[in-house]
């Protein structure tokens, strides 16, 4: 099993992994912020949500450490939008993360699981 | 459609971003709140029902500028206004002097010029001072300098010029009114040749009293 760097978890669970979340999203594809939210909602069943008072905040904050990249779109007749990406820095935080995260979720299965079984 | 950068541009108020910035998350944030107004209007929801349930997204308290407050961004450095005081004196040198810097830079050929006006002017000050030093300011190498006095020889028959060597030894000879006569030499760079008693000293005053 893999050990679990304590601090970053303890981190993690306070963020409430929100920039796992975010991470993973922008893995697949570059999306702007209201898609992120949407997304967010409905894969979590509606569990999670982020407001914009929090999501935008937490892109710059992922925008200044170098993990995801804005970039702003411009289609005729529509306001300009803004296209998040990850960046070779952030698919590194991402995997690190997303290998904390299953070991922290594993720990929690051993506990919470059927130990008799 | 509301005017959704009315509801947003106040919400940042508190923090120093910059203004290319705070119209960057204006946009941005105006774009999200017009997103979820279309989909709850086109959901159903009336347009004011839509324009506060959009507007809700936004907890009490800011949040906004409350999460915003750590990043880098939200403490941009105040716009240099070239002439505009900083309020300190030692910020306004440091400004000055960075503008400076940012200005000598764009234009080398005044750069040069500027330089070179300088450095013609701090020569030529030190070049008048070392004089003036050297001919009015600096005490003369003698004890009781202010009972020097200069002593020249003149005939009825010739002009005021500069003692003769073997006249000035024959003076110092006979002297009478004078503590001792020295002498020097013009034109060998103000040495020296001799005291009263023949002792070398470095003068450029003739005799003393």
């Amino acid at each position: 099993m893999t050990d679990i760097n304590t601090r970053a978890l303890d981190r993690e669970l306070k963020r409430g992994s929100a920039e796992l979340l975010i991470l993973s999203l922008l893995d697949a594809r570059p999306r702007h912020g209201y898609e992120l939210s949407k997304l967010v909602h409905t894969r979590s069943g509606g569990q999670l949500t982020f407001h914009i008072d929090s999501l935008y905040p937490l892109l710059y904050r992922l925008e200044e450490r170098g993990w995801i990249k804005g970039t702003w779109v411009e289609k005729p007749d529509e306001r300009r939008r803004r296209y998040y990406r990850v960046t070779a820095e952030g698919r590194r935080v991402l995997a690190q993360q997303r290998k904390t995260w299953a070991a922290f979720v594993e720990a929690v299965r051993r506990v919470t699981g059927d130990e008799h079984a | 459609m509301p005017d959704w950068a009315q509801h947003v541009r106040p919400r940042l108020s508190s923090l120093r971003l910059s203004p290319t910035r705070e119209n960057e998350i204006v946009d941005e944030l105006s774009q999200h709140l017009e997103d979820r107004w279309r989909e709850l209007v086109a959901s159903g929801a009336s347009e004011e029902e839509a324009t506060r349930l959009a507007l809700a997204e936004f907890r009490d308290g800011n949040l906004l500028a409350r999460y915003m407050t750590p990043l880098r961004q939200a403490h941009a450095p105040a716009p240099i206004t070239p002439g505009a005081p900083a309020g300190d004196a030692v910020c306004d040198l440091w400004q000055d002097l960075r503008y400076a810097a940012r200005m000598l830079r764009k234009q080398p050929g005044f750069a040069a010029a500027a330089i070179l006006t300088l450095a013609f002017g701090i020569g030529a000050n030190s070049a008048i001072f070392a004089l003036v030093d050297a001919t009015l300011l600096r005490p003369l190498p003698f004890p009781d300098a202010d009972r020097l006095v200069m002593v020249w020889e003149q005939t009825e028959t010739s002009a005021r010029a500069r003692v003769a060597p073997l006249n000035l030894a024959d003076w110092n000879e006979r002297n009478r009114t004078f503590e001792v006569i020295g002498g020097f030499v013009p034109n060998v760079g103000g040495m020296v040749l001799s005291a009263g008693d023949g002792t070398p000293i470095p003068s450029r005053a003739s005799g003393s009293r």
